[in-house]
């Protein structure tokens, strides 16, 4: 049980995805201008995630070596179209803002890394473990980096206060892409100092 | 050999469910998803048509015209695979334009654009992007108004074209892919209005 315990937990601090792997940083940087934006994209990516996490790793022995990316894209690609399907016959205005970004998390590495690095060497209940706390981790970071950008950004915060104005003359480079490197800079700093603390 | 057989095997078995599970998910979520895009696309679009006509309107004029818009859609048989969606802009209560929808292929896929004539003169009124999956920030430019609204009251004799392949639409710097999908679909759009416009005309009660 604490096996299984410490796979949820290693996504949510000692290997959470953008911070300490610095994996899926596409989808990090174009789609976190809002704090909606980044919980949506975090939530569909987890999705994705412990599904094909399970899967990949109940077929693991049915798999051949020489085939097992191609399965594994095929496994991916899967689930990213039926969320794609999803979203947009029951979330219209997030697959609006999210785009073409959604069927992209096909190619994001943190899911292929997952399948190849994790779930192809264990079980199934382990597997679900390691994907929901890589993906809550990864959600986590996005919300957190799109709330910071859409506060200081744009001067609000519509998903908890709608039209609720905080700045009157945001920042509003914050919301651009190179904006978004600035935030994940200090926050991959923020992160080590903290990390460094700890020790 | 017996190797060579399972990764067929096993590949084409997993390839196989995918299709029939999304094939399936399709099936239940399209109706709603084609829903979607009726309200929060092609209707906004017919509107953007309208406000070329009526000027600018506020948001609350424009939700009751959406809603309005909506309840009047019709569908006309021109002799295609299956009907054509329709909408007919009113001015002072009398049919005066119609709007439809026609496709160009863009950088990721068709693209939707919502085309509107002047029933009377068969003059072109304006346009509005309905559906597409070009690059974010690059090819989704061609939404924007300053590009969308030079092709309103275009003179019948314009060349839909972008101005490199030699007609006379300004395409957006580094997306001319984008800008060219809706020049065809515009184009498109003046072909098959000059073909059907009795049609039309006849379909709508005039």
């Amino acid at each position: 049980m604490s096996a299984i315990v410490k796979e949820f937990t290693k996504g949510l601090w000692s290997e959470i995805p953008p911070f300490r792997l610095v994996l899926g940083l596409c989808p990090i940087l174009a789609v976190t201008t809002t704090m909606e934006n980044g919980l949506g994209m975090g939530l569909s990516a987890t999705f994705v995630l412990v599904c094909s996490n399970m899967l990949i790793s109940a077929l693991r022995n049915i798999i051949p070596n020489e085939v097992r990316v191609a399965c594994y894209v095929v496994v991916i690609a899967t689930f990213v179209v039926c969320v794609e399907m999803i979203t947009k016959a029951y979330f219209f205005s997030l697959s609006e803002s999210l785009g073409l970004f959604i069927p992209l998390i096909v190619v994001n590495c943190i899911i292929l890394g997952r399948a190849e690095a994790f779930a192809r060497k264990n079980g199934v209940i382990a597997s679900f473990a390691d994907g929901l706390g890589m993906g809550l981790g990864f959600t986590l970071s996005l919300t957190v980096i799109g709330a910071i950008r859409e506060i200081f950004g744009a001067g609000k915060l519509e998903l908890l206060f709608g039209d609720l104005v905080f700045i009157n003359e945001p920042f509003n480079f914050l919301q651009q892409a190179p904006g978004a490197f600035v935030v994940l800079g200090l926050m991959l700093a923020f992160m080590n100092i903290l990390g460094r603390s700890a020790n | 050999m017996g190797n060579y057989l399972r990764m067929v095997i096993v590949l084409s078995v997993i390839t196989l469910f995918s299709g029939l599970a999304l094939g399936g998910l399709n099936e239940l979520t399209y109706e709603r998803a084609q829903n979607n895009i009726l309200k929060f696309k092609k209707i906004p679009a017919v509107a953007t048509i309208y406000e070329v006509i009526e000027g600018k309107l506020t948001t609350e004029k424009r939700s009751l015209l959406e809603e309005e818009l909506l309840s009047e859609k019709k569908f006309v048989d021109v002799g295609e695979e299956e009907p054509v969606l329709m909408f007919v802009i009113k001015k002072e209560n009398k049919p005066y334009a119609v709007t439809f929808e026609r496709f160009g292929q863009g950088f990721g896929g068709a693209l939707g654009v919502m085309v509107g004539y002047e029933l009377d003169s068969g003059k072109l009124v304006g346009i509005g992007i309905t559906t597409l999956a070009e690059t974010p920030g690059v090819g989704t430019r061609v939404t924007e108004t300053g590009f969308t609204q030079q092709f309103q009251r275009m003179p019948a004799n314009a060349i839909f074209k972008v101005k490199k392949d030699g007609g006379h639409i300004d395409a957006i710097a580094g997306a001319t892919v984008s800008s060219r999908a809706v020049a065809t679909a515009v184009a498109a759009a003046k072909t098959f209005y000059n073909q059907h416009q009795d049609t039309i005309a006849t379909a709508l009660n005039r």
